[in-house]
């Protein structure tokens, strides 16, 4: 065990994280590749695909319109996922299992399926494409990871500590603030980040329920048709770097303010059952 | 919060609001099912009855001014087809073993991440693994065609070092389809088996190694147990996002690994009359995977009662 | 003419936007739409920035643009319009525009309302391909030939077919199938484009047939079977493969780029089509878009320019006189290539294609 703690671990860990960043750093490199393609050798190098991409307008704007719609979604996604999981997790049996199979649906229709008839269905009820549009379209399809990941977690959540709550006079809203969504948490945050991601890079629905205004994946396709030169690689490199950057300042943020709260308040803690 | 909500209670509105809610189990019934029920009614169900009516089309879109014909013709040509249902079983095949492979690649990561790591890492190592998911699906795609290509990174590196032979073909086989597949599905098993994992006390695997079990018994007898939910959470996500995976198959598989969500891409991917051909065999992979996922779980859930008696 | 919004888009608008206000200034926006604008939806670098600039300072017309990638994408999202079409202009290829037509989403060609035509060369402005049901449909923009795309520093010009099937070419080797099928037909002494079967379907099926099982024969010796532009410029220049069925548009860029590439049409010969716009119907700028098209067919810079970004050449006469010697060569075919060119016939391409689909499908499964 010490053999798998100190070594094996850590090692298949950072091999992990080598499989992951390799390609991407190929590509970062790529970017400086003074060539309307990407490929090796890498014989000339220039910053003008970075320096291009940074000050590109169409660009620009279709990030700021997949941050709101990512955001956006996220959220309308959360919000419903929430009662759906608790909803389910207080149903047994056979009724569980049709509920969890309907809530699910949208994840195993194929991606096209489900743009087309996303697209119908604003249709139908008047909604206009854009980002509105798209982002209900995203929430459907991230919703069902949500339920999916509170739910597991939601299993393993005795009644005990809810119930000894309201013994001490918590009502229900203040059991599940205080003592539900803090245990729900991680799932919450796996939830989020799931959302985010599947929001950020979807192309097909976004596609279907976007108007004149693109989304980022929308502009990159249409781009890659005629050559997937550098400045795409450019462009993929800075969103990395900014994303990740964005999620540690973020995390040392909640990290600092749930310390200084943990000192004033009595920590949930973690349950045993 | 908790102060907030506190001192909302001196309103007796709120007050009033609280009190029957306790009292009435229809009003909680109908509060926590009402965004539920109307969400799927309208989200995952009306879409999906769009889809059914559609496949049953002769024709989409109808011309105008001609009747709607009906026919179950397009759902007889999955069937009358062997190259469908071969592409069909093909894409379960490589799916469940996508999943398996996605699951032995990212269970140690998750643990480390989870378990081994000092704790104040953590989190800190879930942000850096999450990290390149925000790159986009087909940018990643082609990052894999720069790393394998006959002139991409890794040859590039084999020639450099001298190794005899190259370049050799690493592209556009099972195996570079097999590495693109879990570098995208790796997130969707990472997220459940870290929430999963993350629970599991640390006092109970001191316990178990305090007293004498060895490091295999402990994992298998301690820690899989207990992730087991995680597990069937993450491989149903993984299996779910393989059997719809369409773009990454099209651009690092070769030409014998056409998979059925390929076939469908492919059905709807050109202008002309294909939506209902489309639609049909969209209900048809839709179907079979929930049934195949569903007794998946299943069984998993059986086995768990089983031990539990 | 002058176009108000009618009633019901703006009441459609406004109860959106109190839905949410969150969304409210581009929903409004696109509730005036109607006002004096012009939607595109186009391939990127077929209406470049600076005649889009031009045209909004001239006409005052405001142009929203949406970049789309194919044809079957377009054709997907009219379909789920169903009629309330949110574009006035779409981009439609020769050789599957009349699937278009005969789904009744495109609107014919007024030419009187365009009195640049006469700037298209006539090579193109009066080619069979533009007419279907009696009718005159779109305006070409770009030409488009599919070819033979080889590794000049390991191939000679080939002058056949004959490489692609070559054993010792073995996995070196990529093509789409539904574009090199009809090729591979007229390779194999069938005619590919069918116009000689009539609407004979059983003769018409045997040559497919014949034709497919060739293809799954040689299936072996394909690398890969691509779909996009992109990607086979990427296998060549990542050296994957050194031969390849391609379009002339990823071809010239290659060679443009100093890859050395060439691009031919062999004797048993290619195909050609041209990229154009049409209107849709009942476009709600109509006479914006008859604007939108004049002036682009009066303008040859914006051809070259086209020309530059895409690979592809310009239909608009005088379009070549702008391009430098380099792009000449990059993009032009000697008199003896392009009239081994066969143009799709629209008349009978229906009743091929359903048959080419079906096969490729085949071949792909085997």
């Amino acid at each position: 065990m010490k053999f798998l703690r100190r070594l094996a671990l850590p090692g298949l860990f950072w091999l992990f994280v080598a499989y992951m960043f390799l390609p991407l750093a190929v590509m970062a490199a790529m970017g400086f590749r003074d060539s309307n393609f990407v490929a090796f050798p890498i014989q000339a190098w220039t910053t003008q695909w970075y320096r291009e991409v940074l000050f590109d307008r169409d660009i620009l704007a279709s990030l700021w319109l997949s941050a709101q719609v990512a955001l956006l979604s996220t959220t309308i996604s959360i919000l419903v996922g929430l009662p759906v999981a608790f909803l389910t997790a207080r149903t047994s049996g056979l009724l569980r299992g049709a509920l969890v199979a309907l809530v699910v649906l949208p994840a195993f229709l194929p991606v096209v399926v489900s743009a087309i008839a996303l697209r119908i269905f604003i249709g139908r009820i008047g909604l206009e494409t854009g980002m509105l549009a798209i982002a209900f379209g995203h929430a459907v399809a991230s919703m069902p990871f949500v339920v999916v990941m509170v739910l597991t977690r939601l299993n393993s959540m005795g009644q005990n500590m809810a119930d000894a709550a309201r013994n001490l006079g918590a009502d229900d809203l203040i059991v599940l603030f205080r003592i539900v969504l803090p245990y729900l948490s991680p799932a919450l945050l796996g939830a989020f980040m799931f959302c985010m991601l599947l929001s950020f890079e979807d192309f097909v629905r976004s596609f279907f329920l976007g108007g004149f205004e693109q989304t980022f994946p929308v502009l990159l396709f249409s781009r890659l048709r005629f050559g997937f030169d550098p400045g795409l690689a450019a462009i993929s490199t800075i969103i990395l770097i900014v994303t990740t950057g964005f999620g540690l300042y973020a995390e040392r943020f909640i990290r600092s303010r749930r310390l200084g709260r943990d000192t004033s308040l009595s920590a949930t803690g973690k349950t045993n059952d | 919060m908790t102060r907030l909500l506190i001192s909302l209670r001196r309103f007796a509105l709120y007050r009033g609001l609280l009190e029957l809610y306790g009292r009435s189990p229809l009003l909680r019934l109908i509060l926590v099912a009402i965004i539920p029920v109307l969400w799927i009614g309208a989200t995952n169900i009306t879409p999906l009855f769009q889809m059914v009516e559609i496949s049953f089309y002769d024709r989409y879109p109808v011309p105008q001014g001609e009747p709607i014909e009906w026919t179950g013709r397009h759902y007889a040509t999955f069937f009358e087809r062997p190259l469908y249902i071969t592409a069909f079983l093909r894409s379960f095949i490589f799916a469940s073993l996508a999943t398996i492979v996605t699951l032995i690649v990212v269970f140690p990561v998750a643990y480390y991440i989870s378990k081994a790591a000092p704790k104040n890492m953590r989190t800190r190592l879930l942000l850096l693994v999450v990290a390149p998911f925000w790159v986009s699906e087909i940018i990643r795609s082609f990052a894999w065609i720069v790393m394998l290509a006959n002139r991409g990174a890794v040859n590039s590196f084999f020639s450099l070092i001298g190794m005899p032979g190259t370049p050799f073909d690493l592209l556009y086989n099972n195996v570079s389809l097999t590495i693109g597949v879990v570098y995208l599905t790796s997130l969707y098993m990472l997220l459940p088996l870290y929430a999963a994992l993350e629970k599991i006390d640390d006092n109970l695997l001191e316990a178990a190694a305090n007293l004498g079990a060895p490091a295999w018994q402990r994992f298998f007898r301690v820690v899989l147990p207990l992730s087991r939910e995680g597990i069937v959470a993450g491989c149903t996500l993984v299996f779910l996002l393989v059997i719809g995976l369409y773009a990454m198959p099209q651009l690092l598989g070769g030409p014998s690994n056409t998979l059925f969500a390929s076939t469908i891409g492919q059905i709807f991917s050109k202008a002309g009359d294909s939506w209902p051909l489309g639609s049909a065999f969209s209900i048809i992979l839709t179907g079979s995977a929930l049934a195949y996922v569903g007794l998946f779980v299943a069984l998993f859930q059986r086995k768990r009662r089983g031990r539990a008696a | 003419m002058s176009y108000k919004p009618s009633r019901r888009q703006v009441l459609r608008g406004a109860g959106t936007a109190g839905l949410a206000t969150l969304a409210a200034p581009g929903i409004i926006r696109s509730a005036f739409a109607q006002t004096n604008e012009l939607n595109i939806w186009a391939y990127d670098g077929f209406v470049t920035d600076e005649f889009r600039r031009r045209f909004e300072e001239e006409t005052g017309i405001r142009t929203n643009i949406r970049l789309v990638t194919d044809q079957g994408e377009q054709f997907n999202l009219m379909a789920a319009e169903n009629g309330n079409y949110s574009a006035d202009i779409v981009t439609c290829a020769g050789h599957r525009f009349y699937q278009f037509v005969d789904a009744g989403f495109l609107a014919p060609i007024d030419r009187s309302r365009l009195e640049n035509w006469n700037l298209i060369e006539e090579e193109y402005a009066d080619a069979s391909w533009v007419s279907r049901a009696g009718e005159r449909w779109g305006v070409p923009l770009v030409v488009v030939s599919t070819g033979l795309l080889y590794n000049t520093e390991e191939f000679e010009k080939p002058t056949s077919w004959d490489v692609m099937f070559d054993e010792a070419n073995a996995g070196r080797t990529a093509y789409q199938i539904q574009d090199f099928f009809q090729i591979v037909m007229n390779y194999l002494g069938y005619d590919g484009s069918a116009a000689s079967y009539g609407n004979n379907v059983d003769v018409a099926q045997r040559a497919v047939d014949a034709t497919r099982d060739f293809l799954i024969d040689h299936k072996h010796m394909v690398r890969r079977y691509y779909e996009a532009a992109t990607e086979i410029q990427q296998m060549m220049v990542t050296g994957d493969v050194s031969l390849a069925q391609a379009g002339s548009g990823p071809s010239s860029q290659l060679i443009l780029e100093g890859f050395p590439a060439g691009y031919t049409i062999p004797r048993e010969g290619g195909l050609a089509y041209a990229y154009g716009f049409n209107i849709t119907n009942n476009a709600p700028n109509m006479a914006n878009a008859y604007a939108f098209l004049n002036a682009l067919l009066g303008d040859a810079e914006n051809g070259a320019e086209i020309v530059r970004s895409t690979g592809l050449s310009a239909t608009i006469k005088g379009t070549e006189a702008l391009l430098t010697d380099q792009e000449k060569e990059a993009l032009s075919l000697d008199p003896d290539e392009r009239a081994r060119l066969s143009w799709v016939n629209v008349e009978t391409a229906a009743f091929i294609f359903d048959l080419v689909d079906t096969a490729a499908e085949e071949i792909r499964a085997a």
